[in-house]
C-alpha cells in the first residue's frame, strides 16, 4: 500500500502546480457562490420592496369623481395617470399605467339606491406591477365596500356578524424562505454532481491518458511500484481532487448562505419601514439562507457525496487508463456527463419525492436526498439506505475496475 | 544476468480503409543471454522489434511464447521484483514537465525505496556527470529533447539498478554527450552492471559492446562479438554487415 501512497503523493504535487485549476477547484467557488447568492437575495428583496411600497398609476374613466375623490388620497398607493390614453393594453405592457378602471356615470345613484355599482378594471396579469395593483385595488374596493355595508347594517340595526356564519383563520406554515430553499433543493444536487463529475473527468483524464499521451506514463511503469499501486494511487488522487473541490463548493455554498442571510437582516429593517408605507399589501417575504443551507445539511451532503466521489473515481480511472489521448478519454467520459445530467435533471422534476421506491434506486436517490436536506423534509431512514447503496456500488466499480486494469494491455497498449 | 528464451510477440493492426485485421510477428523465437559485465548491442533496421523485446525484458509486456528471467527471476512470475533491478529508457519516455529535476528525481527515489534525501544527492551526481546541473531548479517544461533525454538517462539510473536496458540512448545527442554517455555505460560494465542497448549508430558499438546480435523482422539472425560477426560476413564494419543481411533477405523493407 505504501506505493500507492507515494504515487497519490506525487499525484497531488503534480496537481497543485498548476496554478490555473488550483485557483479554479479552490478559491472559484469561494467567489462564485456568496456572490451568486449574494445576487439572488438581493433581487428578489428588491423586488418585494419595489413592489410593496411602489405606487400603482391608474388611468381612471370617473367624470363625477365617485372613485377618484377617494382612490387618490395621500398614501393610498394610488396615483391618477392623468394624460389621455389611446391604447390601454399597449399601455399597461410598456407599464405607463398598471391598471384601467371605468366608472358608470350614474354610479352615485347606484349607491344610494343599494344597486351594485359596475366597476371595470383592465389589468395586465403578466405584469407584476400590474397583477399587484389589481390585487391592490381589490382589496381597496373590498375595505371601502366593508364600511358601506357596515353603514347600511347599521341602519337595519344589525351587526357585521350577519355576514359571517364562518370565520376561517389561516396559519401558514411555510413561507417566502420555504419556496427558497426549496429552489435551492432543486438546483444544488445537480449543480454539485455535474461539478464533481467535471471535475474529476478533467483531473481523471490528465493523469492517466494524458501521461500516456506525454509519454510519462512509461517512466512510473518501470518503476518497483506495481501497477496495482500505479492504479490505487491515481484512483485515491482523482477521489482526492474530486471530493476537495466538493468540498469547497459546499463551503462556499454555506459560507454564500451567511452573507446572503446577512444582507437579508439588514433588509429586514428597511423593510419594515416599506411596510408601515405601503398599504393593503400582504407581509414582504423574508429569507434566510443561513436558515436554508445549515451546516449539518451542507455536512450530510458532503457525507453522500464522498462515496459518491470514489464512484465517479473508478469509473474515470477505468475510461482513462484504458484511453490513448486526453481526447480519446474525454469522447468516453462524456457520456458519463449526459447520465449524471440525466439523473440531474430527473432530480428537477416536481413531485419525484413522493415516488415511495425513489430511496432505494441508486444515483437518483442522491439527487433527491440533498433535495430534501434543504427543504426540510430530511428522513433519516432514507439517508442512511442511500449512503449504504452508493458505498455498496462504489464498492463494487472500484472491484470491477481492478479487475479490468490488471489486464496486460489496460495501461500500456499493445 | 539476462536470459530470453525462445520468446515470440505479435501484434494485430487493423487497416482503417480496408478494415481487415492483420497480425505481425514483431518478435519470433528469439534467444540470447547477457552476463554481468557485458554490453549487448542489439541491433536491425526499423520495425526489426528490437523496443519490442527490450519492453518485454523489462516486464512492460509479457511474451506469448518462451521465458525471460533477469537475475534468476521470471518476468512474468515476478515482474515488480524484476523491475526494482532494473534501470529503462526508452525513446518515448518524457518528462514530468510542470516538476523540476531535482523534485523529479527525489520522487523516483521514493518509487524505487530509496529514502528522498539520497536520491536527491545521487541525482545531482548523476545530474553533474551529464552536464545539466545547472538546470536541476529548473521546470522542465522549457527543457530540449538533449536535455530530456540527459534527465531520463540520470532517472533511469538513480537507484543503482543492477541490469540495464537502454533503448537507443544516444538519440538526440550531441558528439559530446554522447561520448559521455559511452563512457558513463563503459564504466557501468566495469562495475559488473548487465547491460542491453539497442542502436542504430554502429561505430559506437563496435566500440563499447561485448556482444551483438542482429534483429531481422523479428529473429535474431547472427549474434557474437562484433568481431565474430564481422569475420562471420567477411566485412570490416558492422555496417557492411547490414547491407549483405538486407540483400539476403527479399527486398520487402522493415517487415
Ligand atoms: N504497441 C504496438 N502495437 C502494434 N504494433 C506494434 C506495437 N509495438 C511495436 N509494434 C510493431 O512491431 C514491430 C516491431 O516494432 P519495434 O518497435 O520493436 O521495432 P524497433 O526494432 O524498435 O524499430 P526502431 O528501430 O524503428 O525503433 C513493428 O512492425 C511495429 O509496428
Ligand atoms: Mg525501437
Amino acid at each position: 500500500m505504501k506505493g500507492a501512497w507515494l504515487v497519490l503523493k506525487k499525484e497531488m504535487l503534480y496537481w497543485t502546480k498548476d496554478r490555473r485549476t488550483l485557483f479554479l477547484t479552490l478559491f472559484f467557488p469561494l467567489i462564485l457562490y456568496p456572490l451568486l447568492f449574494g445576487i439572488m437575495t438581493k433581487m428578489s428583496l428588491n423586488d418585494s420592496r419595489r413592489l410593496s411600497t411602489s405606487v400603482t398609476r391608474v388611468a381612471i374613466d370617473d367624470p363625477r369623481n365617485i372613485l377618484s375623490s377617494i382612490l387618490f388620497r395621500e398614501g393610498s398607493g394610488f396615483e391618477k395617470f392623468t394624460e389621455s390614453l389611446e391604447n390601454i393594453p399597449l399601455a399597461l405592457s410598456q407599464e405607463k399605467i398598471h391598471l384601467s378602471i371605468k366608472v358608470p356615470q350614474d354610479a352615485k345613484d347606484y349607491v344610494a339606491s343599494q344597486k351594485p355599482i359596475d366597476l371595470q378594471i383592465t389589468y395586465d396579469p403578466s405584469r407584476d406591477m400590474s397583477e399587484k395593483g389589481f390585487f391592490k385595488i381589490q382589496k381597496f374596493i373590498k375595505d371601502n365596500d366593508a364600511m358601506i355595508v357596515v353603514g347600511r347594517l347599521n341602519e337595519l340595526r344589525l351587526t357585521s356578524d350577519i355576514l359571517e356564519p364562518t370565520r376561517i383563520s389561516i396559519i401558514k406554515t411555510t413561507g417566502a424562505n420555504e419556496e427558497i430553499g426549496k429552489l435551492i433543493g432543486l438546483f444544488l444536487p445537480y449543480f454539485l454532481l455535474i461539478s464533481m463529475y467535471a471535475g474529476a473527468m478533467q483531473f481523471g483524464a490528465d493523469i492517466t491518458a494524458g501521461e500516456k499521451e506525454r509519454g510519462t506514463l512509461l517512466s512510473l511503469l518501470t518503476t518497483r511500484l506495481s501497477r496495482l499501486q500505479i492504479m490505487q494511487g491515481k484512483m485515491l488522487a482523482i477521489f482526492c481532487v474530486s471530493i476537495l473541490g466538493i468540498a469547497m463548493n459546499l463551503i462556499a455554498i454555506g459560507l454564500g448562505g451567511f452573507t446572503a442571510g446577512n444582507l437579508a437582516l439588514y433588509d429586514r429593517v428597511e423593510k419594515t419601514k416599506a411596510m408601515a408605507i405601503s398599504m393593503g399589501s400582504p407581509t414582504p417575504p423574508t429569507i434566510d439562507l443561513q436558515s436554508i443551507l445549515t451546516p449539518q445539511a451542507i455536512l450530510l451532503t458532503l457525507g453522500l457525496l464522498i462515496p459518491l466521489g470514489l464512484l465517479f473515481s473508478a469509473i474515470i480511472l477505468t475510461i482513462g487508463a484504458q484511453s490513448k489521448s486526453v481526447r480519446e478519454a474525454n469522447v468516453a467520459m462524456v457520456p458519463g456527463i449526459f447520465i449524471v445530467l440525466a439523473i440531474g435533471v430527473f432530480s428537477l422534476s416536481p413531485g419525484i419525492e413522493k415516488l415511495t421506491y425513489l430511496p432505494f434506486v441508486p444515483l437518483m436517490n442522491i439527487t433527491v436526498v440533498i433535495r430534501k436536506l434543504f427543504t426540510g423534509q430530511f428522513v433519516a431512514w432514507e439517508y442512511l439506505i442511500t449512503l449504504l447503496m452508493t458505498l455498496l456500488l462504489s464498492w463494487f466499480t472500484v472491484a470491477l475496475s481492478g479487475r479490468l486494469l490488471s489486464r496486460e494491455n489496460a495501461l500500456f497498449k499493445s | 544476468m539476462i536470459e530470453v528464451s525462445n520468446i515470440y510477440k505479435s501484434f494485430t493492426l487493423k487497416d482503417k480503409r480496408t478494415l481487415k485485421i492483420k497480425t505481425i510477428a514483431a518478435v519470433q523465437d528469439i534467444s540470447f543471454s547477457v552476463l554481468p559485465g557485458e554490453i549487448y548491442g542489439l541491433l536491425g533496421p526499423n520495425g526489426a522489434g528490437k523496443s519490442t523485446t527490450l519492453r518485454m525484458i523489462a516486464t512492460l509486456m509479457s511474451p506469448e511464447k518462451g521465458s525471460i528471467k533477469v537475475s534468476g527471476l521470471s518476468t512474468t512470475q515476478h515482474p515488480n521484483e524484476v523491475r526494482a533491478k532494473l534501470g529503462f529508457l526508452a525513446t518515448d519516455m518524457d518528462v514530468y514537465e510542470r516538476f523540476t529535476p531535482r523534485e523529479q528525481l527525489k520522487i523516483f527515489g521514493e518509487f524505487q525505496g530509496m529514502d528522498p534525501e539520497s536520491a536527491e544527492k545521487r541525482g545531482l551526481q548523476l545530474l553533474d556527470n551529464l552536464g545539466i546541473l545547472d538546470f536541476a531548479n529548473v521546470k522542465m517544461d522549457g527543457f530540449s529533447s538533449g536535455q530530456r533525454q540527459k534527465f531520463n538517462i540520470a532517472r533511469a539510473l538513480l537507484h543503482d539498478p543492477q541490469v540495464i536496458i537502454f533503448d537507443e540512448p544516444t538519440t538526440g545527442l550531441d558528439v559530446l554527450t554522447a561520448k559521455t554517455v559511452l563512457d558513463l555505460l563503459i564504466n557501468l560494465k566495469t562495475q559488473g552492471k548487465t547491460i542491453i542497448l539497442s542502436t542504430h549508430i554502429l561505430p559506437m558499438v563496435e566500440k563499447i559492446c561485448s556482444k551483438v546480435g542482429i534483429i531481422y523482422q523479428g529473429k535474431l539472425q547472427t549474434e557474437g562479438s562484433p568481431k565474430q560477426v564481422m569475420e562471420r560476413f567477411n566485412s570490416n564494419s558492422l555496417d557492411e554487415v547490414f547491407f549483405t543481411l538486407a540483400d539476403s533477405k527479399e527486398p520487402k523493407g522493415g517487415q
